[in-house]
């Protein structure tokens, strides 16, 4: 029995893999996929979901906040420098391309965000800038891409004998 | 198994022609410990034959879990094997050489949107940086090789990350 079914199967493959035999099909065998219509791309091709946290690092020897959760990267110099971190905010911000979503930061500067690209590898291409109003532009552009559960860090934004960390994950 | 021992199971089974079991009744007739050895063979003999009795009714519900579980696992082992196969298939229809790729392409375009990505980890990529008149310095932490972009401030004197890397 195995061996009728090994031999059918590797029938099927020929008749699949072989050039000459799969062209000779007629033309009506591949004609509904070749010519099917495209399906439609489902709604979040068009739309991302970020996850922003706002920490606060300091020196005041508070440890680490725990609602921060895993983030072993503060771990590592030049965070480790810091014995303090502070969770001040969490967003999640829903972006839609061509979409600008705006989040003020404790210090006063306006994040902003935009979804530019979503690629073929389900990769998005993100484009961010930090600036305060009516003054100079701090971060005019920063261009990245990331893809589901990526994460990076914007980082040196002063703040309260501290700095801001602002950690950025690509949730969807 | 010993010379008696083969000599009782033929003498039991009825295999010994008349002379050669007329010869054997009189040595059991004078040998006590074979005589004895006879009777523990019939006593079992006759269990067995007792147990094929009673179980001859229920043979069907003996053997089915058996023969269940060798089914199942004879399906088992065709499922594994087609899938591998299939498997196998697309990967040899999928090679430049195969002019099946054609025919495959759509579908598997079709498909490669809703596909998620096996795993999550990596690290994103840091494309462009205008960072007008502050200073930049773009590195990597952690094992996902996390991108940063640490700006300096002009507000209030940060921490420098120097040559920061991961440990």
């Amino acid at each position: 029995m195995r061996k009728t079914t090994l031999v059918t199967l590797l029938a099927a493959a020929l008749v699949v893999a072989v050039p000459g035999v799969a062209d000779a099909r007629p033309p009506s065998s591949s004609a509904p996929l070749t010519q099917s219509k495209p399906q439609a791309e489902p709604p979040h091709r068009h739309e991302t979901l970020i996850e922003v946290s706002v920490l606060h690092a300091t020196r005041d020897k508070k440890g680490k906040d725990s609602r921060i959760g895993e983030m072993p990267e503060l771990n590592d110099a030049p965070f480790s420098s810091y014995d303090s971190y502070e969770l001040l905010a969490r967003n999640k911000l829903t972006l839609v391309k061509g979409g600008r979503r705006k989040l003020p930061l404790p210090n006063g500067r306006l994040l902003e965000a935009r979804l530019e690209d979503v690629l073929p590898d389900t990769s998005v291409r993100l484009f961010a800038s930090i600036n305060r109003p009516g003054a100079a532009d701090f971060l005019p552009l920063l261009e990245v891409r990331a893809r589901r559960g990526q994460s990076f860090i914007v980082a040196g934004q002063s703040y309260k004998r501290g700095i801001l960390v602002l950690v950025f994950k690509v949730l969807r | 198994m010993t010379s008696d021992s083969e000599s009782l199971l033929r003498y039991l089974d009825g295999e010994m022609a008349a002379p050669e079991a007329e010869r054997f009744r009189a040595r059991l007739a004078e040998t006590p410990a074979l005589r004895l050895k006879l009777l523990e063979m019939e006593r079992v003999g006759d269990l067995v034959r007792l147990w094929a009795r009673n179980a001859e009714g229920r043979s069907g519900e003996l053997l089915e879990p058996t023969l269940s579980r060798v089914a199942e696992e004879e399906k088992r082992s065709v499922r594994l094997f087609s899938g591998a196969f299939a498997v196998a298939l697309v990967l040899f229809a999928l090679l430049p050489w195969s002019s099946s790729t054609k025919f495959l392409q759509p579908a598997l375009a079709l498909r490669a949107p809703l596909r998620e990505p096996a795993t999550t980890v990596g690290s994103a990529a840091i494309e462009r940086i205008e960072s007008g008149a502050q200073h930049a310095t773009v590195f990597v932490v952690g094992r996902n090789a996390t991108p940063v972009v640490w700006l300096s401030d002009d507000l209030e004197p940060g921490v420098s990350p120097g040559a920061p890397g991961p440990g």
